[in-house]
Parts: C-alpha cells; structure tokens; sequence
C-alpha cells in the first residue's frame, strides 16, 4: 500500500515536470485522487483544426499514434510520443472530459479545440513504463543508504589527482592530449611528484599537525606508494596512521585502517606475486588456487588477525568475512581453520555443473603479458584463417600488442613490426573493416574513467602493417572526450559502417562514414547527442525494421535507447521499451539468449560494494541493483525477465562478454570482476552458463575460470580450430599497483556437441558484415527442428570478439537449412546441404558458399609438450 | 513555535536534585561562544538518563577553551553537575561518528593538492564573522540571485549535486534544508533565505535543479536552488572550504552548510554531516533573533 502511495506521488510528480501546455488541460474544479478514473492517456496538439483533421485520419488508416505525435504534435509530450502519463480523468477539463466519455482503450477522440490549439487524446491500453522506471531509480536510490562502499586503499584516487594537479591548462591542454608520449610522462611523473610533496609536508609540518589531519597525510602517502606499486611502503605508512588513531583514541580511524590493513597483507601475501608458472596459469584461481604460487604465509597471517579484529568489531560485515574466508584459503587452512560463526562454507561458491576445467594456458601460449586493465580484439588481421589478438591498456606509456597466431599454440608480439609500438594507451578498442577493403581496422578508445585524450582510428594496410589515420579521418573534429564504449554500425544502410561513441559527461557522438574514408560528425542532427557518464554503446535492430538502434547504458543514470528513424535520426524511447535501468549500468550487449529470433538485451549494474556481492553469494537481501536481463517481446518492447532466469545477483563486472562454451546452441555470459579498490581483487571472475534459454548457472567453480583480482576485456573465440570457443581476458586495475597477467582459458570441449564457424562477406552490404544476421535450423535427434540465431557483431561492449560467427549445433542430425539476411541489400540466402563442424565463407549474392577443415592445434603447443615430456620422464 | 533554550538556572536546580556529583558524556552542536560569561550554547544529542536533545547554554571549567570554539562545530564533552555548580570539561571539536559518514577521501584529496600546490591552506576561505563577498548565480527558475539581495536576512547556504547517490552526503544536506523549510515556515523568503548551489554545473542546469528543488518540495521563494559558469561556482565554493573532485563519474567532495547573518557576516561554517536538522535548525534560530535583537537593541 506505501508503495503503491509513493508510485502514485512519484507520477504526479513526473507527470507535473515536463508538462508545458499541461495547465490548460487542468480544469479549475480538481476531484481527488480517484484511483479508478487515473488512466492512461495520449495526447496530440496542434495550431490548426484542418492540421488535427489530417492526423486524426492517419491514425484512423492505421498510422502510430506515438510516431505522429513525435513529428506534429505541439505540445511537450511530443518528444515521449505524445505521451501524457496517468491521468485523473476527473481532474482534465470539461471539454476533454466529455471527449473521453465512451473512448475505449486503444481509441481515440475526436479533435477538441482548446486554448492552446487543436488536440486529440488516445486512451492507452496500457501505461507506458515510465513511471515505473522512475520508481526503480528512486528504490536503487533508497537502497544505496545502507550499502557498504569498498574502501580506498589502492591509492588510484590520489593517483589520479596527482595527474589531474598536474595537467596543463588552456589551450595547451588539447596538445597534451593529442600527445600520447607526453601523456604517459605525466602519468609517470606526477604521482612521483606527489609521494615527494607529501613526505615534504610531513617532514616539515607533521610535528604541529594535529593527530586527525597527521593520520590523514600518512594515509594519502600510503595510497600514493599503493599506487605506484611499492606495498611496503604502503604498509609502513597504513601502520603509521593506524598508530595515531589508535593513540588519539580515534575509534572509527582505527577500525578502518583495521580493515584496509587486512586487505594490505592479504595482497602484498597473496596477491602481487609477479613469478607465473611458465606454461599453465593456476594461480589465483577462486576457489581452488586463490592464492599466488608464493603465498607469504607471515603476510596472510597479519591479513587474518586484522580482519578478524574487523569482524570483532563489526561481526554482520560480510566484506570482511568474505576477505577472512578468502586469507585462509590462501594460507591453505579453509574451510576448518576458519572460526565457525564467520564460516562461509563451500556450498556457497560450488557449481551445480560442471562442463570441464578451463585451463589458463597463456604462460605456455606466450600471452601472459602483465599489465593494467585494458581492452582486447580477438580477430584475423592478416586473412591467415586464424584468429590473433590485439590488446590494449589504459596505461598511457603501454603500447598495444599484437599477438600473431602462429598455427602452433604460440602468438608471436608483432606490434612493433605492425607500427603498432607508439599506439600508447587506450582502456577499450574494437574492430572493424570501415573502409571495405577486406582488412580488419581498429578504433583505440583513450580517456575512459580518467580524462580526455584522443582516440585513434588505425587503417590496416592488408600488408601487416597498420597507419594512424585518425587526423585525416575526422574523428577529431570538435571537442576530445573520455570514452571507452563505441560502436560499429551502419546507420543508413549504405554500405559503409558508421561509428557511434559513447562518451563521459559529454554528448554522445555519431560519426557517418562517407565512403571515403572520412567520417562527419552528425549527432545533434542525428539526436543521439544526450549527454551521460556513459559506459557502454551497443547496437542491434531490436525491432526488425531493418535499421540498427543503439543503446547506451550509463553510470548513475537512466540508460538510452535510441530507435534509428531510418532517415539518420533516433528517437530516444528507453522508457517506453522498458529497459531505461540499471540506475548504475556498465557492459551491456544485445543477445538472443533464448534463440527466438529477436535481439535481447543485457545489463550489468556497477555499484561498487564488496559486501553487496558477499552477500548475494551468500543468499542474504541484497540493497543494491542486480544484473539486468530484458526479453525482447518483439512488439518495440522489453520485458525484464532477471528474476526469471537466475540473473537476479550481484556482482561487479567491469569487463564482459558472451560465447557458447559447450556448443548448445546457448550463449553463456562471463563476466570480469572489480573495482580500483583492492578489496575487490577478492571477487572472481564469474561465468554463467545458458540453460536452453531458460535460467544461468554459475559455474565459476568448476570451470577453474574464477580467476581473482580484476577482469577487464573480455573476448570469446577458437583460437585453436579445434570447434570450441576459448576465453581470453585482460587482467589488472588502473594504476601500476595493479598490474596482473593476462588470461588465456582453454576450452576444454568436453560437450560432444556439434558447431559450425561462419564467416560473411559483404559485397553491397559492409564487407564484414557487420550487423547480417544468421539463423541455422537443426533437426536433433528428438527428430524437433531448432533454430539458432546469431547478429554479426563483436559482442559485449568491453572486450571485442571476432566477427566470424561460431555457432554451437548441440547434438543434430543434421542443419536443415542455413539463412543469413543481408542489412543493405535487403537480401536473404538459404543453404541446404549445409556440414557440420567445419568453416564456412559466405560471401553476400553468391549461391554456393566455401568450406573448410582446418587443422586444430593444442594452445601453448610446444611449451606444453615438454611439461608432457618432463612429468613422464620423471 | 518550539524555542528550546533552556536558561542556566535549571542546571543549578538539576544540581541541587542530585545526590552526588554527577558525570555525562555529552556530544552537540555550537551554537554561541560567550566569553564573558564563560558559556557556550550548546544544541546537545540526548544524555542517556538525565535530559533529552536540546539547547542549553554550558559553563567551561576552562575558559581557554571558548577561544577555540566556533559556532557550527560539532563537540564532544563532558557534563559535571554538582550539587551546587554545573559545568563542563573535556571540551574537544569531535571529527566524525563513523568512518563510512565521513568524507574521507575529500580530506586526502585536499592535502594531497595542498602538499603538491606548495600552499598553506586555503587563503581565499572565509573566517567566521568575515563578511561574505557577493555573488551572482542563477536560480531554478533562471532568475538571476545576489547574495546582496538578502541582506537584512539569514541566509543559509549548503552544496549539493543533483546527480550525488549517497544518501548521508548531498540527500543529509538537502534533508536538512527541507526540515529547515518546515520550522521556519512562516519566515522562508521573508526573514531567511536557503541556498543550494550546485556543484555541478555542467549537469545542474536550472531544469535540472528545478526537478530536483521539487523532490524536495521546495518553495521557491525561499530555498533557492543555485547554478553558474563552473568559475563562478568554483569562486563561491572557495570561500567555505568547499572541495569537489571528478571521481569515476561521480564527485568526490567537502560537506559545508554556512550560517550568513543580516549583515551579511558569517556565523558559522559547518563541515560535514555530524549533526541534526534540529540543531541546524537551533543555529538558525539562534541567529535569526541575536540579529533582531541587536537590530531592537540600536
């Protein structure tokens, strides 16, 4: 019933916002607020009868109500579709009054002259979702009061600020951030410069501090040693302010340095280790491996004395019960070393399933590279039929890598012969072939998190080598923003891929591609210029008319959905689709996860509490947001089917993609884990595996792919040709103090399931397809006929994966038939006679397609052949 | 209305009830220093077992102390009453109640800029009793407000952004001043005027803060909800302290509610979130009839 009482007031009170012309539909005499007669109402205003005459006759023959307001109607609503919201029908006036009596749901009214004009009013059928979508801010909101945030300890603050103190200002500012060398010579100075100035101010003012404001400078000095990598420092610094507060009796100091304290030892014990083995990777692993090969066990001892004078202190704080459950795994005494009432027991963590142990081969595969967070591109760049990786990190003194697949299991780093070695920087990149030359370019994101500085748009010479074209291309006309999230897609159907960019606090940007290997900045034409802390862009054509939408999701904020108009404008229409939450997003992605030929879309939320993801793990309320799951319903709508399917926990993903792991014919999602606090490096990495489209099993545990600290870019893809997909992820957190090793998890393809590997090739349409969309239909051995779709694109929005498409078959008899829908051609081939197992070139008009058995090969070839060699002959 | 000042002699007559000399530990917000009387008015939290929340004027063992003390910082201290006397010792500023209420990374942040910039504390911030420089913004509703144009009036002034997800940082602030609207009902616009300015401008446009200013279902007569160029919102900021940082696409920043009197003078310039609407609301009062009373008194 309050609920209820509050949704009421909380329509009004949107209803009363945006509502220009509203005052006039108001009659003087308002009747009370009489649930049975507030409905759900439209509304269209214009100048003139004869103008009023002409809409109500289209709507009449057919035309949408919604649409016809957006392009006549006067009134404010115009922009949400003429939509007024939940209306007392008692409150309108007489005349609008009189109109409604006997409408019917679905109906509209004849035209009403009013004082602002001419206008017709619809009944809706049902309310547009807006309303509920402003309660749900207003319940995350709510929930936020008593969330635990993780703590500082990591220093990436102070980091950060010292950059940011340090940067020019003025018009010098725009040459530093076109200048990615001296970029990263700030990055290195600046935080230098900090330790320096802090340990000045201590050393000449610490004696008249008070305790408060000396605890206070200990403890910025201790975040800036965390940062730049020295944890001894860190440490002695922590124990330092540690000491004050507890010498000025400052309770609540004491006891947070109690839990950062905990968290120091437990990293420097068990965390930062940088020795790997050299060919398979287990280290860190949750929960079977959780600690680093050399855990120091005197470390992890202080971790856990800490913690549990935490835990004292404060025995409901799942945070810390979570980080003393996890110090003494690393010290190898979990589950029974653990006092009993601060117990999480493995049936918390353990898989209901089990599809084989993915085994992190990267050491062995030569791709364990250590570094910050970053993005990766999983694709064929040389046309070789394999698939090499492209990586890169926000670090702006780290260049990309260029992992060539060299058909054995190992990737030779050929950035430097590429010209790939000054690409410095960049939190996220992605693919694409934008100019049709049959060769993979790529976009560098740069700025993400942080503070503008360019991005760079690098042209592929199909001759190995790749050429920074950004300047020429026009992708830096106008103001540099922060952005890590972007988008392929061709907007206008002609061929030629056009790039969305989704930025921070500043309007989202829309570059139209000109076929000539220059893009024009269109988005305040295009409409899609909403300024928000974006973190994801996505595309799809979520409602079949043949046109890619893009949604954006952003950072405490309403999410967008922008429907493309197929006249180079959107409509902005995330509330009336249903998926304007969650209130805090991150990654997100269009996906058919339940195989029924429409696009659904999914969310991650990102509130940054470690204790939330504790105790979703451990079945306690949660206060927070979860992951979102919407069903497309094929009607312009979404339906959240979250709860449904399983997805109603949290967690804090930052990177994340999706991939069929055991060939069902079901994406699986995977997400990478963190935050820049160090607490968060206790999190695993988390992979939920599709059931038929049903429901998601966490099987983090038995896939061995739990992997602790922070999971980045995330790219799914068979870099073996041995009919699996294989994961890779970019590990570590933003600043040098959270460096880790890359992650290579080898499938372990234990399904017996069938599949097939599809490459398009566009000739009208963009050559690489992007946006073409697949459907194979199989008959299984229960003799039913199952169709499995697939939407070229690179996937989730951190973390790009090939544009090739496999696709797992289950178990058929055989593919009845295989179509693929051509965007700018508006054609559609059928393939019967279609094997399986094997590769497939489809190149856009051709009747016949090319097929290919390629040879599979062991990841981590060599290496692991000798470890193979040595454990038999010893 | 409710006035809760109660006035010395009780505690004389509190004294006399007890037995013994008795001990409390007793936290609440400055309202006045009175050197010559050796007192300061306190807005106190409940005394478990002895009174509940409300205003009272203290006796110092140590008038040393009162030259320390300002108006608007939230104290912890102990309460002795005897039989024949009363007074309090112990008297020390009380720097938060938890960590997580406490913007601590602001603090860090600060020194961190201060060690790096080579200065001294701030020396554009106001002291207590300074007069505030005007300044000009722009209202929810677009109008254009000076903080000149309230002279004669109290003017209370606090910092939010519209966008600030935790509920004990910038929703505490405008929680206070909606309280403050409550209890000084009949007097907003007139006799006492709320500010919010923003310190975001960029996103708090005035629609923005209109939409926000109704959530809170302000009147916009009298709390104001403020917005400028970021310059000129900086400038203002800097005269109460108050700090703000980009932080992963939120802001991390200073909590400061500021007591400005009818002369224009500050009264006090409270940090942080330590204390209650109600003795938000005690400081106001208090401030709203000493200046009547010296504006009488001439």
């Amino acid at each position: 019933m309050g609920s209820r009482a509050v949704s009421v007031r909380l329509m009004r009170l949107s209803l009363a916002i945006p509502l220009l012309i509203v005052l006039w539909i108001a009659g003087p005499a308002r009747s009370g607020g009489d649930e049975a007669h507030a409905l759900p109402v439209g509304l269209i205003v214009t100048r003139t009868p004869e103008e009023a005459d002409k809409i109500l006759r289209l709507i009449r023959s057919g035309e949408d109500f919604g649409a016809l307001a957006r392009q006549y109607s006067i009134d404010a609503t115009a922009k949400d579709g003429g939509y007024l919201g939940t209306v007392d029908i008692g409150s309108l006036r007489a005349e609008l009054r009189d109109a409604l009596r006997g409408v019917k749901p679905g109906d509209v009214t004849a035209v009403v002259q009013v004082p602002a004009g001419y206008a017709i009013l619809k009944l809706l059928k049902e309310p547009e979702p807006a309303d509920p979508a402003d309660a749900a801010r207003n319940r995350v909101l709510a929930g936020l009061k008593s969330a635990r945030l993780a703590p500082d300890d990591s220093g990436f603050s102070e980091f950060y600020e010292s950059i940011r103190s340090s940067l020019p200002t003025g018009p010098q500012l725009r040459a530093w951030q076109m200048d990615m060398k001296s970029v990263c010579a700030t990055r290195e100075q600046a935080p230098l410069n900090g330790i320096q100035a802090m340990q000045k101010l201590i050393a000449n003012e610490g004696e008249r501090m008070d305790p408060y404001r000396l605890a206070h400078s200990h403890y910025t000095l201790a975040e800036l040693w965390s940062s730049e990598r020295d944890f001894d420092g860190a440490i002695k610094e922590e124990e330092a302010t540690y000491q004050i507060a507890l010498a000025a009796s400052n309770n609540p100091m004491a006891w947070h340095m109690e839990e950062v304290l905990g968290i120091s030892y437990l990293h420097r014990g068990a965390f930062v280790d940088p020795a790997v083995d050299p060919v398979i990777n287990d280290a860190l692993i949750f929960p079977a491996h959780p600690g680093v090969l050399n855990t120091k066990r005197a470390d992890v001892e202080k971790a856990i004395a800490f913690l549990s004078r935490g835990l004292k202190h404060d025995p409901s704080n799942t945070e810390l019960q979570w980080l003393l459950n996890l110090a003494y795994m690393t010290a190898g005494e979990y589950p029974f070393q653990v006092p009993k009432e601060f117990l999480i027991p493995p049936s918390v963590f353990a898989s209901k399933e089990d599809l084989g142990r993915f085994l992190d081969v990267a050491p062995a595969a030569g791709l364990a590279t250590y570094g910050n967070a970053g993005g990766v591109i999983m694709d064929d760049f040389d046309n070789d039929g394999l698939l090499d990786i492209i990586t890169s990190q926000v670090d702006d003194c780290a260049p990309l890598r260029y992992f060539h697949n060299n058909g054995d299991g190992t990737f030779t780093d050929r950035a430097r012969a590429a010209g790939l070695g000054d690409q410095l920087g960049g939190l996220n990149i992605i693919q694409a072939d934008y100019n049709n030359d049959g060769c993979m370019d790529m976009l560098v994101l740069r700025g993400g998190w942080e503070f503008a500085r360019h991005h760079s748009l690098l042209r592929n010479n199909c001759d190995g080598t790749f050429t920074d074209v950004t300047a020429q291309s026009g992708l830096l006309d106008g103001p540099l923003s922060a952005s890590h999230s972007a988008v392929w897609l061709d907007i206008d159907n002609d061929g030629y891929l056009d790039l969305f960019i989704a930025n921070e606090n500043a309007p989202s940007q829309l570059f139209l591609n000109k076929g000539d290997g220059t893009f024009v900045d269109i988005s305040h034409q295009a409409g899609v210029d909403r300024s928000a802390f974006s973190k994801a862009a996505v595309a799809a054509d979520y409602d079949g008319d043949g046109y890619p939408d893009i949604y954006v999701s952003n950072f405490n904020g309403f999410n967008f959905l922008y429907h493309n108009n197929g006249d180079r404008t959107f409509t902005e229409v995330a509330r009336q689709a249903g998926v304007s939450m969650p209130w805090m997003s991150f990654a997100a992605w269009f996906f058919d996860y339940d195989n029924d030929g429409r696009p659904d879309l999914f969310v991650t939320a990102d509130f940054l509490s470690v204790e939330e993801v504790a105790r979703s793990y451990m079945g306690l309320p949660r206060k927070v947001e979860t992951l979102k799951l919407y069903r497309n319903l094929g009607n312009g709508k979404f339906q959240d089917v979250t709860a449904d399917v399983n997805l109603d926990r949290v967690f804090m993903p930052m990177g994340a993609n999706f991939g069929d792991l055991d060939n069902d014919g079901f994406l699986d999602i995977y997400l990478g884990s963190g935050n820049p606090s160090f607490a968060s490096m206790v999190l695993p990495n988390v992979l939920l595996h599709n059931q038929a489209g049903k429901s998601f099993t966490d099987i983090t545990a038995s896939s061995g792919m739990g992997a602790l600290a922070k999971g980045h870019g995330i790219a799914f893809g068979d870099l073996n040709n041995d009919g699996d997909e294989d994961v890779f992820v970019v590990m570590g957190g933003p600043q040098p103090g959270d460096r880790y090793p890359s992650r290579l998890f080898e499938n372990p393809g234990k399904h017996g399931n069938h599949w097939i590997t599809v490459r398009l090739v566009g000739v009208k349409s963009n050559r690489c397809a992007i946006g073409a969309r697949i459907a194979v239909t199989v008959l299984d051995q229960g003799q039913q006929h199952r169709t499995i779709w697939r939407t070229v694109g690179s996937g989730g929005s951190f973390g790009a994966s090939p544009l090739q498409q496999h696709i797992g078959l289950g178990k058929p008899v055989k593919i009845e038939k295989l179509e693929v829908w051509w965007p700018t051609s508006k054609t559609k081939q059928t393939f019967d006679n279609v094997p399986t197992d094997q590769f497939l070139e489809i190149r856009e008009f051709q009747k016949s397609f090319t097929s290919e058995i390629r040879r599979p090969f062991e990841l981590g070839g060599p290496a692991r052949r000798a470890q193979r060699r040595n454990a038999s002959g010893s | 209305m409710r006035y809760r000042i109660l006035f010395l002699p009780l505690l004389f007559v509190l004294g006399l009830l007890a037995r013994s000399i008795q001990r409390y530990e007793v936290t609440g917000l400055v309202l006045t220093v009175d050197i010559a009387h050796r007192t300061v008015l306190v807005s106190h939290d409940p005394i478990p077992g002895f009174m509940d929340a409300m205003t009272m004027p203290y006796r110092v063992d140590n008038p040393r102390v009162l030259d320390t003390l300002k108006a608007g910082e939230k104290i912890e201290f102990t309460l002795v009453v005897g039989k024949t006397s009363s007074y309090i010792t112990n008297v020390h500023v009380r720097e938060y109640d938890s960590w997580e209420r406490d913007p601590a990374q602001n603090r860090r942040l600060a020194l961190l800029d201060e060690a790096m910039r080579s200065k001294a504390g701030s020396a554009s911030t106001l002291s207590i009793g300074q007069t505030v420089s005007d300044f000009s913004l722009v209202d929810q509703t677009n109008r254009p407000v000076t903080l000149s144009e309230f002279r004669g009036k109290v003017v209370a002034i606090t910092f939010i952004y519209t966008r600030c997800p935790l509920p004990d940082y910038c929703m505490r602030l405008s929680n206070n001043f909606a309280q403050l609207q409550k209890r000084f009902n009949t007097r907003m616009g007139r006799d006492l005027v709320l500010l919010s300015i923003t310190f975001d401008p960029d996103h708090d446009s005035p629609d923005v803060l209109a939409k926000y200013g109704e959530t809170w279902k302000a009147n916009v007569d009298g709390w104001r909800f403020l917005t400028g160029t970021l310059s000129n919102v900086k400038q203002v900021c800097g005269m109460f302290g108050m700090n703000f940082w980009p932080d992963e696409g939120l802001l991390t920043h200073s909590l400061h509610t500021a007591i400005v009197d009818r002369e224009g003078k500050l009264v006090a310039n409270i940090e942080g979130n330590q204390f209650t609407a109600v003795q938000l609301g005690d400081l106001v009062e208090v401030t709203l009839t000493h200046a009547n009373f010296q504006a009488g008194a001439r």
